[in-house]
């Protein structure tokens, strides 16, 4: 008996405390709008970098309240996620998918329910959406082969660590370095391998391209810590200081590619953006009602040390 | 008066797991998130089928769970068969161009096929099942990923690709989901077949005593073998609808169904030794997990705090289905 009555009012604190938020919520005037993030795997370090940037940028603005879901790298996670922003009938919807197929549809349907679209990063294979925001691995490929063309005096001898072959990215950050090699005919690539944009791998890689090479003039990575990977495999060797290593993500913080230029590892990065800012920018604007453009690509920049950061 | 009650919960396994069920329903709705127009988001009709949605790959799973378990098995091996299944509808549809009905086939033999090999290995080879289902689960992942050649394979409706048949899987009939109806009567089928077929009782009679089984003249072997091809049928079974709902057969995906399965069918009281346990149990263990999930999501909780709550849940579930946990605990 006792312990039906404590049952009871434990249900009864339950409810008055209940009741008290419900009240709360009814006397603030305005209501934040909600924008709802779904990230596809926060796990990254570049990923992290975005979803920092963007709560920076969110906690500038008290009339918005941003919500991060993580997809753990798992479409019907992420598809989980979006469902759930659906129900809490979030404002805006910022996504960066975890592969295009799998979200298109209930991407669309978000869209269709009235729901402001932003895609980041990734796209999906549908137009349902308000606005795109990505940058241009192609031109930033181009930049790193224009600048390996400078400083190797146009000669020299290049090898390439790839990020995941067939991955959009990796393919294009190949076809910029190619295209800006073309006017450059004793610039040679001698080795290229697919480092799955690990920086394990880069070291492994370079391992077996300083065995098997006794002169490289360059080492491109398709991301930074491949590129920092191969350094570290040149320094074991005693290598390093013949070689110049250039990557591609110039992520802030310690683990970052900008610390890793000042350290004198790599000799140059390009910045990679994560959009993060700009996603919220656009959203603040789609919010109150101002057009945006369809599709917004971000610009580069190169981080190297007689360039300045 | 407590006497009674206390022999009723002894004697109906699944009430517990119901119990747990309604109290984490009143829990959430009383913690539910409150929208814009002051509603309950938790109640939501969306809401609650999304997480009905959401739970049937895992509830289809657990049912197989079920009857491995309750033989005294265990199968690691559902989650690397899902993306088997999902692989082969995926191949089917789109390159193979077999048609619905025999992707279908074609999909759920492949499951049937790892299903019977598991438990062959099992019951003949004398392999303790987490050995060999550990197997299974290496080497379906490992066929899946060869069959597609290391990538996912797109599902595309209209000429050359998916014919329109194929959307019954992802279409919604009276505001409900297709796969759930699917999980439901599933559940139903089983559950009947447990508790009125003879083949359910002999799974049982394994399960609690393996030689008293033998010495009765029951053919332990096939039985036991018959419990992981149907384990092996559902898994297949969902993977087609994994494939449904993501538009894609992805070699990679359903890692970890094996032990949200079997997290689903300890909470729903069914015990990991055998002999013991019921559907209706694991029923409500798969909406506990579902619910658990679904409202950490709707108020943000990250992966981090999501996974430890998950293992303190399970725990908690396992101490509440020991029989002299009410007696001495209260």
């Amino acid at each position: 008996m006792k312990k039906t009555i404590s049952i009871l009012i434990l249900f009864v604190a339950m409810i008055a405390v209940f009741s008290a938020c419900g009240k709360k919520s009814e006397t603030e005037k305005v209501r934040p709008k909600v924008i709802g993030f779904s990230q596809c795997n926060s796990a990254e370090p570049w990923r992290e970098a975005m979803n920092q940037q963007m709560q920076n940028e969110a906690a500038k603005h008290p009339e918005i309240k941003l919500i991060i879901s993580d997809g753990n790298q798992d479409n019907s996670k992420q598809l989980a996620d979006v469902e759930n922003f659906l129900v809490q009938e979030v404002d805006l919807l910022i996504i960066s998918p975890n592969e295009a197929q799998p979200l298109t549809a209930i991407v669309e349907k978000v869209h269709k329910s009235g729901i402001p679209v932003v895609i980041l990063d990734r796209k999906i294979m549908s137009d349902a959406y308000t606005s795109f925001i990505g940058a241009d691995n192609v031109l930033i490929g181009e930049m790193a082969g224009k600048y390996a063309a400078k400083v190797l005096n146009g000669k020299g001898k290049i090898a390439e660590i790839w990020g995941l072959k067939g991955s959009t990215p990796a393919l294009e950050r190949h076809e910029g370095f190619v295209k800006a090699l073309a006017d450059y005919p004793d610039i040679e690539v001698i080795y290229e391998q697919d480092g799955a944009w690990l920086r394990r791998r880069g070291r492994e890689i370079m391992e077996n391209v300083l065995q098997r090479f006794e002169k490289i003039d360059l080492v491109y990575g398709h991301n930074d810590p491949m590129a920092i990977g191969a350094y570290l495999a040149a320094k074991n060797a005693n290598r390093e200081k013949d070689i110049l290593f250039i990557g591609i993500d110039g992520l802030p913080g310690a683990e970052g590619g900008i610390q890793a230029v000042e350290n004198k590892e790599l000799s140059a990065t390009f910045v990679y953006p994560t959009g993060g800012k700009e996603a919220i920018e656009t959203a603040l604007k789609i919010l109150a009602g101002e057009k945006v453009e369809r599709n917004i690509t971000l610009g580069t920049r190169t981080v190297s040390l007689d360039e300045g950061k | 008066m407590k006497k009674k009650i206390l022999l009723f919960i002894a004697q109906n396994e699944w009430i517990k797991p119901a119990f747990g069920f309604l109290g984490l329903f009143i829990l959430s709705i009383t913690f539910s998130p409150i929208s814009n127009k002051g509603t309950l988001i938790f109640l939501k009709l969306d809401n609650l089928t999304n997480i009905l949605r959401q739970v049937s790959e895992i509830g289809i799973i657990s049912v197989g769970m079920t009857l491995v378990i309750l033989t005294s098995g265990i199968d690691l091996s559902v989650g690397s068969v899902l993306a088997l299944s999902a692989t082969m509808t995926a191949f089917g549809i789109m390159d193979w161009q077999l048609g619905f009905f025999f992707t279908i086939l074609l999909a759920l033999f492949t499951g049937v096929v790892a299903g019977f090999i598991s438990g062959a290995i099992t019951s003949w080879g004398k392999i303790q099942a987490f050995i060999a289902t550990l197997s299974m689960m290496v080497a379906a992942r490992g066929f899946a990923l060869f069959i597609a050649g290391n990538n996912s394979r797109n599902i595309g409706f209209g000429n050359g690709a998916a014919p329109e048949s194929f959307r019954i899987f992802t279409n919604t009939y009276l505001g409900i989901p297709f796969p759930v109806y699917i999980f439901i009567i599933i559940t139903i089928i089983f559950a009947i077949m447990l508790n009125k077929m003879r083949l359910g009782r002999y799974f049982f009679a394994i399960g609690s005593n393996e030689e008293a089984a033998q010495l009765a003249g029951l053919r332990v072997k096939w039985i036991r073998t018959s419990a992981y091809v149907f384990s092996g049928l559902l898994a297949a079974l969902a993977g087609i609808i994994h494939s449904a709902q993501l538009y894609q057969g992805n070699p990679n995906d359903g890692v970890g169904f094996e032990l949200d399965a079997i997290a689903a069918v300890v909470i729903g009281g069914t015990s990991l030794s055998g002999g013991k346990g019921t559907l209706v149990g694991t029923f409500f263990g798969v909406l506990i997990i579902g619910i658990l999930s679904n409202i950490l999501g709707l108020h943000g909780v990250q992966k981090d705090f999501q996974l430890m709550i998950k293992g303190a849940i399970i725990v908690a579930a396992v101490l509440l289905q020991e029989q002299n946990f009410f007696k001495k605990g209260f």
